[in-house]
Order: C-alpha cells, then sequence, then structure tokens
C-alpha cells in the first residue's frame, strides 16, 4: 500500500500525465494549426496595440481582466469518490493532503497570473508604466492570487453557502486592481487595501468549519466540474469516452432527417443524421465555427485568396469532428451486426460529411452580404471552391485517416 | 444449422475463458446454455457474433464461417444481448426503421411486423419516444422487438428475462416458440432453470469455460447419474460439486 503521505503527488503526477497524453492527441490531430493561431494571434495582437488610441483607458481594460483572473479561482485537490469512505479514519494524514493541495494550488494560479501578465506586458508598458512598475505589479498581484486560493478554500469549508464571501472577494479584488493600473496603490490605499484583505480574511475564518470536517460532497462536485470542463475541451479534438454527450431533439430538423429515402443503401446514412442532429456536438461546433468564420470574412472582408485559406481552415476543423459521428457507435452490438458490408460504415459517413461541409462552405460564402455587390466572379468561384475542399476533406482525407484507425473501429 | 468445433477463446489469447467447446443448434430447435456466472456462456455468444476472436475451433452457420461471407452470415442472425443497447438518439420508431433497412426488409413487411410487436408487447404508444424515458424493461422489448422484426434463421438469446414484465416474458417465449416452428434454431443462454427445462429441448451446461453436460434432459441425466433430476439439480450436482 502507497503511504498516504504521498497521495496527493501521485495523483498529481497521474493527472498530469493523463492531461499530457490528451495533449499530445490533441497536436497531433491539429498538425499546424497552432502556429497558424500564434502567427494570427502576434499580428493580431500588434495590430490592435497599434490601432489603440493613446487616451484609451487601459486601466479599466487591466483592471476587468485581472479581477477575473484573480477571483476566478480554482482548487485541483484530486479527490475521488471512493476518498470519503476510505480516507476516513486517517484525519491527521488528510489535513497534509490538502495543505499540499492548497500550495500546489497557489504555485499553478500564481503561474496562471505570471503568464497573463507576461502576454499583457506590451500593452502595459506603452499605456501603465515602465518594467519598475511592471514588477511592482507583480508583487501585488501574485500574492493577491495566492491569498485568493486561501480564501476560496475556506469558502469551500464554509458551512452555509458562500455567495456573499464571493462578491466581496471579487468587490476587493477589483478595487486593488483598480488602484494598481490607475497606478494610486502605492500610498494610503496600499493600507487600506491591507487592513480590509486582513478584516477579511478574519471574517470568513469565523464562518469555516473545523478542519476535521471536509466538505466532500462539495469537494467531489468541484473536481467532477472541472475534470468535465477538461475532456469537453478535449472532446472537441478527440474521442474522449468519458464525456456525456447531451441529447437534444431539434424538431426543426426533422425534414432534413425525413429526406433519406427507406432503402438499404441509406442505413448507415440514416443513423449518422440523427446522430449528428440530435447530440449537443458536434453539431454545435459546426454551428459555431460556421457563424465564427462568416462574421470573421465579413469583418475582414480579405482579398480572395486569404478568403479561401480562412474557409479551408474552418472547414479542416469542422471536418476532424465529424469522425465522431461514426466513432460513438463502435461499441453498440447492432452497430456491429448489421449484414452489410464493412465499407458502408465509412462510405455512409463519407457522403454525410462531404455533404455537411459543403453546406458550410455554403453558408458562410452566401452570407457574405459584401461579395454581393459585385458577384461575378468571385462568388461563384469561392462557391465552387468550398464545394471542392467539401469533397477533397469529406471523401479522400479524412476517410483515409478514419480507415487508419479502422482495426478500432467495426 | 449452427457447428462449433472445438472452439477456445477468451478476451485474451494469452488467457482462453472457454476450452475445446463443440456443440450444435440445428433449425427448429432451442438450445439451452447455461452456467454460473463467468462459466463462458457470454463468452461463446460473443465468439459467435464475431465480437472476439477464437484462438482455435470453428463456428459454423449454414456451412459458411462469419469471415467467408460477412454479409450473409450477419444477414441470418439476430441477437438479444444481455444489456439493452440502444441509440439514444433515435426513437423507437427509428431503431425498428433502421433494423428494417440494415436487413433488406421491405417497408410493407417492415410496417405489419412493426405494428404486430407494437401490439403484442405494448409500446404503441412510444413509438416516438427516446430510449432515455424507457425503463430497463421497456429497453429490453427495444431489442427483442428488432430482433424478430428481422426473421432470423439464427436467434441469439443472452439472458432476457431480466427487466420484463411476466407478460413480456409470456411474449417472447411464445414468439420464440412460433420461430422454433418456423425452423430457426434459437441459443439461449439463461439462469432461469425452470424456463430452459420447460422450453429448451438440448443444453449445454458450462463450468469453468469447458462442457459439464450436454446434450438433452434425458441424455444429461444419464451423463451425471441421476435418472430422475432435474435441471435444477443437476446443475447444482454438477456445478456445485466441482467446487467443493
Amino acid at each position: 500500500m502507497k503511504p498516504l503521505t504521498s497521495l496527493f503527488m501521485e495523483r498529481r503526477k497521474a493527472a498530469w500525465q493523463k492531461g499530457a497524453r490528451y495533449a499530445a492527441l490533441i497536436a497531433r490531430g491539429l498538425h499546424f494549426l497552432p502556429i497558424f493561431l500564434l502567427v494570427f494571434i502576434y499580428y493580431g495582437y500588434r495590430a490592435f496595440l497599434e490601432w489603440l488610441p493613446s487616451d484609451f483607458p487601459v486601466y479599466l481594460i487591466l483592471t476587468v481582466l485581472f479581477t477575473w483572473f484573480l477571483s476566478q479561482t480554482q482548487i485541483r485537490t484530486y479527490v475521488k469518490a471512493a476518498d470519503p469512505v476510505f480516507l476516513l479514519p486517517a484525519d491527521q494524514s488528510l489535513q497534509m493532503y490538502f495543505k499540499k493541495s492548497l500550495l500546489y494550488n497557489m504555485g499553478m494560479q500564481s503561474l496562471k497570473i505570471l503568464f497573463w501578465l507576461g502576454f499583457v506586458f506590451p500593452l502595459f508598458y506603452t499605456h501603465i508604466g515602465d518594467g519598475k512598475a511592471f514588477l511592482l505589479a507583480l508583487a501585488v498581484l501574485l500574492p493577491l492570487k495566492a491569498w485568493n486560493v486561501w480564501i476560496h478554500w475556506l469558502e469551500l469549508r464554509n458551512k452555509d453557502g458562500y455567495t456573499l464571501h464571493q462578491i466581496l472577494r471579487w468587490g476587493s479584488n477589483g478595487l486593488v486592481c483598480l488602484w494598481l493600473f490607475s497606478g494610486s496603490l502605492f500610498s494610503w490605499p496600499l493600507i487600506v487595501a491591507l487592513g480590509w484583505l486582513g478584516w477579511l480574511t478574519s471574517y470568513h475564518h469565523r464562518f469555516t468549519a473545523p478542519a476535521s470536517i471536509i466538505p466532500w460532497d462539495r469537494l467531489l462536485l468541484l473536481e467532477e466540474q472541472i475534470i468535465s470542463r477538461y475532456y469537453r475541451l478535449a472532446s472537441h479534438f478527440v474521442d474522449v469516452p468519458h464525456i456525456k454527450n447531451e441529447r437534444k431533439k431539434r424538431p426543426i430538423f426533422a425534414p432534413i432527417l425525413h429526406s433519406v429515402r427507406y432503402g438499404r443503401e441509406n442505413t448507415y446514412l440514416y443513423l449518422y443524421l440523427r446522430t449528428f442532429f440530435r447530440y449537443r456536438e458536434p453539431f454545435g461546433v459546426y454551428i459555431r465555427l460556421t457563424l465564427v468564420t462568416t462574421l470573421l470574412l465579413a469583418t475582414f472582408q480579405p482579398e480572395w485568396w486569404l478568403f479561401m485559406v480562412i474557409l479551408s481552415i474552418a472547414m479542416y476543423i469542422t471536418g476532424i469532428q465529424l469522425p465522431w459521428i461514426r466513432r460513438i457507435h463502435r461499441f453498440q452490438p447492432w452497430f456491429r451486426l448489421y449484414p452489410l458490408p464493412d465499407e458502408k460504415k465509412r462510405t455512409g459517413w463519407a457522403r454525410l460529411a462531404f455533404i455537411l461541409l459543403g453546406v458550410q462552405a455554403s453558408l458562410v460564402v452566401l452570407l457574405q452580404w459584401w461579395l454581393w455587390k459585385d458577384p461575378f466572379p468571385f462568388l461563384p468561384m469561392l462557391l465552387l471552391f468550398g464545394w471542392l475542399v467539401a469533397w477533397f476533406l469529406g471523401q479522400i482525407h479524412l476517410p483515409k485517416k478514419l480507415h487508419q484507425k479502422s482495426s478500432i473501429i467495426h | 444449422m449452427l457447428e462449433i468445433k472445438n472452439l477456445t477463446g477468451g478476451y485474451s489469447s494469452h488467457q482462453p475463458v472457454i476450452h475445446q467447446i463443440s456443440f450444435t443448434v440445428s433449425p427448429g430447435e432451442i438450445v439451452g446454455l447455461i452456467g454460473l456466472n463467468g462459466a463462458g456462456k457470454s463468452t461463446t455468444i460473443k465468439q459467435i457474433l464475431g465480437f472476439l476472436h477464437a484462438k482455435e475451433g470453428e463456428i459454423r452457420f449454414n456451412g459458411q464461417t462469419l469471415q467467408e461471407d460477412p454479409v450473409a452470415f450477419k444477414r441470418q442472425l439476430a441477437y438479444i444481448p444481455e444489456t439493452p443497447y440502444l441509440y439514444p438518439e433515435l426513437t423507437l420508431r427509428e431503431h425498428l426503421e433502421l433494423t428494417a433497412m440494415a436487413y433488406g426488409i421491405s417497408r410493407d413487411d417492415y410496417q405489419d411486423q412493426m405494428q404486430q410487436m407494437l401490439n403484442l408487447f405494448r409500446m404503441k404508444k412510444k413509438l416516438d419516444w427516446y430510449p432515455d424515458t424507457f425503463s430497463k424493461g421497456m429497453r429490453q422489448k427495444v431489442m427483442v422487438m428488432s430482433a424478430f422484426l428481422v426473421n432470423p434463421s439464427l436467434l441469439i438469446v443472452d439472458e432476457p428475462f431480466i427487466g420484463l414484465d411476466p407478460l413480456a416474458i409470456h411474449n417472447l417465449l411464445e414468439l420464440m416458440v412460433k420461430l422454433k416452428k418456423q425452423e430457426t434454431g434459437i441459443l439461449l443462454s439463461t439462469h432461469v432453470l425452470a424456463t430452459a427445462e420447460k422450453y429448451c429441448d438440448r443444453f449445454v451446461l458450462l463450468n469453468e469455460g469447458r462442457i459439464a453436460l450436454a446434450g438433452s434432459l434425458d441424455e444429461m441425466r444419464e451423463q451425471a447419474g441421476f435418472p430422475d433430476a432435474s435441471l435444477d439439480e443437476l446443475f447444482v450436482h454438477t456445478v456445485g460439486e466441482e467446487r467443493l
């Protein structure tokens, strides 16, 4: 048996290893897309800084951002459903377990603040203050984040609800940030802030249950929510068995579902169409990506070649979500027993993917009202291009990728 | 006819669950597959369905293996699993329609069959409902209805009675008898020995992955040396004795 003292570290290590495996899987699936994204963010950020008027109240933006980053505190405890039963007798060791968890979370959350401060450094440097002021901001925000983790832990151990406590914490963070970024913290406000935070800490302590009472239900729920969030994020890119995909009826699409003719050759299309329209995802991703791409293109109205690049990227990201429609059924015994050639599972999917991507391309192109002013020759050309990409992705590229995985997809 | 010869296999090729199993299921007979939990009943069924690959031995139906012609092999069989697996995104109507489409049943035949099944299992009002609103018994009924919809030549049933109400169990057994009269072979895995004794023509009693007794009730009595024993007594004697 492993000693309880190292349990937290063991679980943290296991969680990181699992996270790393998912990250590697996602990275493999995305190919060079993250590089595109980084370049896009870099140029976008630079353009934003150049565009930003010098009298723009940057301190307000930073106040809002950092109030959010400070207050939105996540505590990972790695607790498991069986812990309340099996770890109950180990009271002293449990105190140590949660202390370690708290220190770990303070470290991780401070890293988050460090990352965002690094990200806004150009904005800070051009509009707020010099390097010394930046280091002072760092010296204020990092301990403040650690304080937030500590107070949030007290909130979780609060005997009753903790809404009021949260409002007080968010308000305090907002005020300190406002003073900090407007440059007025380092005089009497600092003394007021320290006094107030001290009082708030003792106020929280008054409502906290004794250390021996562990709010298992709350901690387990929180842990479950955090894990679900990670899995949901990962499920946009890879198949995550743990995630429960919500079902939606969406009766508005019934005419599309009924358009499939009754017949043996349409068996899989019949099933896949319903799988696509009646689950929260990947339908949601499809709609979101279609809308975002439409808005992006309508806002920037790029040259035709850049239009094609952006459209192709959007279609590709949509396309890589679609194999889930087939994968979800792989353990369903009937799906494996239907007396149809195995390749029909793939061809049925390819038909659907081609249609969905083609419709997506058409929606994105036809909703560009600026193209309608002078539709020829670009509008038909872009439409044709969209359907060609849909054909390539749906019929050639993605089925080939699916085929490589077909040893696990029967 | 289903012929299983010297079948050895399991979830891992290094650790077979079933060893050297041989038996047949002829047209128009019900063969009961019985044994304790973990005896290898479900593993045998999964091997027949092709969900697991056999380490040794062969499985033929009407002379053909699954590998030789998967479409023809699958077209002849239907399966009612122990746990009802449904598509959460399909209504009852769509489950039946999808099954009928996959098995190439004409639309008119499907409509006729569907109405009969719906009446028999009292599911008419649930036709446009989704499975998440169904009880375990109703979910099992969807499995049963789909299996009978396709008029199989071989029906494989894995512990079908759990969760079904007494009327549904009665109807299921009636349907099995009807199919049997139409020359369908049925392999029924169950723990309900009284029902098995009443409806099965022959039995295969598995114990720790091997056939302990096989044949008709009289043949098994002879093998065990208990001329007047019921199936229940034979089971307890054979399995219980070996466990001691």
